[in-house]
């Protein structure tokens, strides 16, 4: 008997964590709505919904308090913007906004916002509710501020930083008034990350709008279960035209090559992440379709400009002419990089396509050397991260690639590798005297987004981790902000890249394609260069034939 | 009996505060910010200052330290540096999904080990007796993420048996109850939902299970060939007693107490992680929680993540001690 009891005991005991587990029923995570189960996965059974496969979970959905990728890609269906991109491009077109004007000073802007739009939440949206969404990113006092919640950053530090009033004119008209002139700003707002959510629903929730986003999109949600799945359904009265597709659901899978065979066999409809190496797979399968576009991305090798012997242009310029891109691009990145000619990347407006670059050239990279001072070349470290980037998918492979080609000039590279978290850290100190893998994917289409964050002294060390400095590259980068004039602007970018490229910061490798994969059954589908899921009101699903 | 328990409980708290100690030192000592890893690419020094400030990072790392156990007895893990939420709650909502699995996959091994370990042992030096341990040897030596991509390949993909991933399929519909699929379908009489669960249960738990298989298998058939070798058993079977008697009443039951041992550290390895597994197939877990965590340097839930799974191998711990005394009779704790 005592044994028995002891024996129940023990069983208990065991039982103790699974029960704990169990009376703790959080928000999201109960009912799964749906409609036919299904055994063995036919993509017809699940009806109209496109199932998307994604490698992280979103960390919230109130766009005002993120800035990770995953996130973004969630909260392209379900919020808008006052302004968007054209499809498949970074210019911007009205958004909920129908048009604007900026005062010749560049100092304010007038928007006249789009009429009979609601929440989802039935909210109407109108100039007074995006005067409330502009309050809580502008205002410390409100009660809703975005940033109470210890730990929130965001796009929106940088897209509202030089708001210095907001005027609600009249029903459907906002002015927006600036401290400082400020071009990009118009590209700020066409980014996924200034959804405007409905301020009732900030409202209700406070702190915890990032678990319930609600905004005027074509898709609401549905369910969210961390880590493993988020639902949408479509908004049938959505502005911009009632979406094709029932639901849309974000399947979390880590793992690169689950993703793959999980869109070989019909489970999923779309995915994110691909390795170079499975892309011959991909178009050899009738089933699947390969999206490609050049990237809003570059990559390459940032170099320390402040220490010898990379303070010397001509070691830098006999750097870029050592390593042979068009090579990489073919074998290592599998046809999928373009040389970079420019600091910014070919689809991004005011790209100067005219730059010749640096080709290969090994020769010339000896001599240039050797006029430098260093005819027997020079030992110097390369620091790489290990995982793959947006920007470049093959990771630390850049750098033994970088290794060879340098070898052949007589540099003498040592790799050292870090995580990714101490690899930002040591690059971003400002400390390290050698050379490190660089790269960067454009937020929201602006050149000011690569060539100041990237090359304006001010930034350095964190943005500019480089250290680079020419008096007239900043000028032009500062003078470029301050028109409206778009025309100006593109003017004041060419000669800043023109620049840039003689002075030869970084090597500049290539710029990536961004790829996707996707069942040929999905329509309507397309890329943009920000890599968000945007424009789903227009995709659908062509149904199998029996 | 009933002191022991009690002062083996006691026991537990230095145990968790040594532990969680021992974590938040290592993880600090990972070169890596929080604050600058969630900023990524962008972000200012200042506000990486500022950043560091709202997350208290700024304070020296005794004062973090008392920060925290301060709030941990009552329960309080904070928040989430990734997902902004109370950290019980990201940790309550993945732990059922792991103790399913890792039960699951204990069940298993234990099911197809023992008698394995048993039937070799008593056919020793045959072709089966070889066979078997070579099997054993190549189990203990694939690892898990092979073991799991390569399932998925031959059964998920060649033959659509079972789906690659995930928990449940889409369009299925579940209340929660405990957070294990398996469980709150049977409870709700969902056989639906129930035969989902299962297959999506089906590869992670083969995969997780390999391992634990080849151990206990290994160490009941070295434990009943010691047993059958013991005087006793000579005396059971000039008795004449069956064989089968022989080897079940008599020699299992001894051979038990070593193999208990083993199971029990194996579902305490299998608790405190299944990691792999559960991010090759996707499952939500605490496993998968605790390297995301890891990666993203969100201390809280790192800590929380570990002092959740000491609990449970101290708990385990003490269940396995506890079986012996009712398995042996000659075991008696004061």
């Amino acid at each position: 008997m005592k044994r028995f009891v002891a024996f129940l005991v023990i069983m208990v005991m065991l039982a103790a964590p699974a029960l704990g587990g169990c009376t703790k029923s959080s928000s999201g995570v109960s009912q799964q709505s749906g409609t036919a189960p299904q055994g063995t996965p036919q993509s017809s059974t699940r009806g109209n919904t496109l199932v998307i496969g994604i490698g992280a979970d979103a960390t919230l959905l109130d766009p005002q308090k993120v800035m990770n990728n995953e996130s973004g890609y969630v909260m392209g269906l379900i919020f808008d913007r006052l302004v968007h991109y054209k499809p498949g491009t970074t210019e911007i077109v009205p958004g909920l906004a129908e048009r604007w004007e900026i005062s010749k000073d560049g100092l304010v802007y007038t928007f006249y916002l789009r009429k009979g739009v609601k929440f989802h939440d039935g909210t109407p949206f109108d100039a007074k509710a995006m005067a409330k969404e502009l309050d809580r990113v502008t205002n410390k006092d409100n009660p809703n501020y975005y940033k109470k919640t210890p730990g929130i950053h965001s796009f929106a530090d940088e897209t509202y930083a030089l708001v210095s009033k907001v005027d609600v004119v009249d029903d459907y008209t906002i002015r927006i008034t600036l401290k400082k002139p400020y071009a990009p700003f118009l590209s700020d707002l066409g980014m996924v990350w200034s959804g405007v959510m409905s301020p009732t629903a900030v409202e209700k929730y406070g702190q915890d709008s990032g678990l319930h986003p609600v905004g005027t999109g074509p898709f609401k949600l549905v369910e969210w279960v961390r880590d493993d799945h988020i639902t949408l359904e479509a908004n049938k009265d959505y502005w911009g035209g009632k979406p094709k597709l029932d639901k849309v659901i974000f399947r979390i899978i880590p793992e690169n090559s689950v993703r793959l065979m999980k869109l070989q066999k019909g489970e999923l409809d779309i995915i994110d992440g691909i390795n170079p190496d499975d892309v011959p797979k991909i178009k050899a399968d009738p089933n699947l379709v390969l999206y490609e576009e050049p990237g809003l991305a570059i990559n390459g090798v940032r170099l320390p400009n402040q220490v010898p012997p990379f303070n010397d242009k001509r070691v830098r310029q006999a750097l870029n002419y050592a390593v042979n891109k068009k090579e990489m691009d073919d074998f290592l990145y599998k046809g999928l990089a373009v040389e970079m000619n420019s600091p910014l990347p070919p689809v991004q407006w005011g790209y100067d396509d005219s730059l010749k670059g640096y080709p290969y050239d090994p020769d010339k990279a000896k001599r240039l050397l050797a006029e430098a001072g260093y005819p027997n070349g020079f030992q110097t470290k390369l620091l790489t991260y290990p995982n793959p980037r947006g920007y470049n998918p093959v990771g630390p492979k850049m750098a033994v690639a970088i290794q060879e080609y340098l070898k052949k000039i007589n540099v003498d590279v040592k790799i050292e590798q870090l995580e990714w978290g101490a690899f930002l850290q040591t690059v971003r100190s400002g400390k390290y005297d050698g050379m490190a893998l660089g790269g960067w994917s454009g937020d929201n289409g602006d050149p000011d987004n690569f060539l100041y964050t990237l090359f304006h002294s001010s930034t350095y060390p964190v943005g500019n981790t480089a250290g680079y400095k020419n008096p007239k590259v900043d000028e032009l980068l500062v003078k470029a902000r301050e028109t409206s004039d778009h025309e100006e602007r593109i003017k004041y970018y060419k000669e800043a890249q023109k620049l840039i490229m003689e002075d030869a910061p970084w090597i500049f490798v290539n710029s990536v394609k961004q790829i996707r994969a996707a069942s040929k059954r999905v329509k309507g589908f397309q890329l943009n260069p920000l890599q968000m899921f945007l424009d789903f009101e227009k995709v659908y699903l062509e149904q199998e034939t029996k | 009996m009933l002191t022991y328990v009690l002062r083996r409980f006691a026991a537990v708290f230095p145990v968790l505060i040594g532990v969680s100690l021992l974590v938040f030192i290592g993880i600090h000592l990972i070169p890596g910010d929080p604050a600058q890893i969630l900023l990524g690419d962008k972000g200012t020094p200042q506000e990486l200052e500022q950043l560091r400030r709202d997350l208290g990072l700024d304070q020296p790392i005794y004062v973090q330290y008392w920060r925290f156990l301060r709030r941990a007895v009552t329960g309080d893990f904070g928040r989430s540096l990734r997902t902004k939420q109370p950290v019980w709650h990201d940790i309550a909502a993945s732990l059922p999904s792991t103790i399913e699995l890792s039960a699951a996959a204990i069940l298993l091994a234990t099911t197809v080990a023992i008698p394995a370990g048993v039937l070799v042992a008593v056919r020793r030096n045959s072709i089966l007796d070889h066979g078997v341990m070579v099997a054993v040897l190549i189990g203990i030596s694939m690892p898990v993420f092979w073991t799991g991509l390569l399932l998925m390949l031959l059964v998920g993909v060649m033959m659509p048996i079972f789906p690659l991933s995930g928990v449940l399929d889409d369009g299925v519909v579940l209340s929660k109850i405990t957070g294990m699929y398996l469980v709150d379908s049977l409870l709700q009489s969902n056989w639906v939902a129930f035969r989902s669960a299962l297959l999506h249960l089906a590869l992670p738990t083969i995969t997780l299970a390999t391992i634990p298989t080849a151990v206990i298998a290994r160490m009941t058939r070295s434990a009943m060939l010691e047993v059958l070798g013991q005087d006793y058993i000579r005396t059971a079977r000039a008795k004449g007693l069956a064989e089968r008697i022989v080897n079940y009443r008599h020699a299992l039951k001894n051979a038990l107490i070593p193999v208990v041992t083993v199971v029990g550290l194996q579902f305490g390895n299998l608790l405190s992680g299944a990691v792999i597994t559960e991010t090759v197939f996707a499952r939500p877990g605490m496993g998968r929680l605790a390297v995301i965590s890891i990666l993203f340097r969100d201390y809280p839930v790192v800590e929380g993540v570990v002092l959740v799974v000491a609990t449970l191998f101290v708990l385990l711990n003490l269940a396995t001690d506890l079986l012996y005394a009712i398995i042996d009779p000659r075991v008696h704790y004061t």
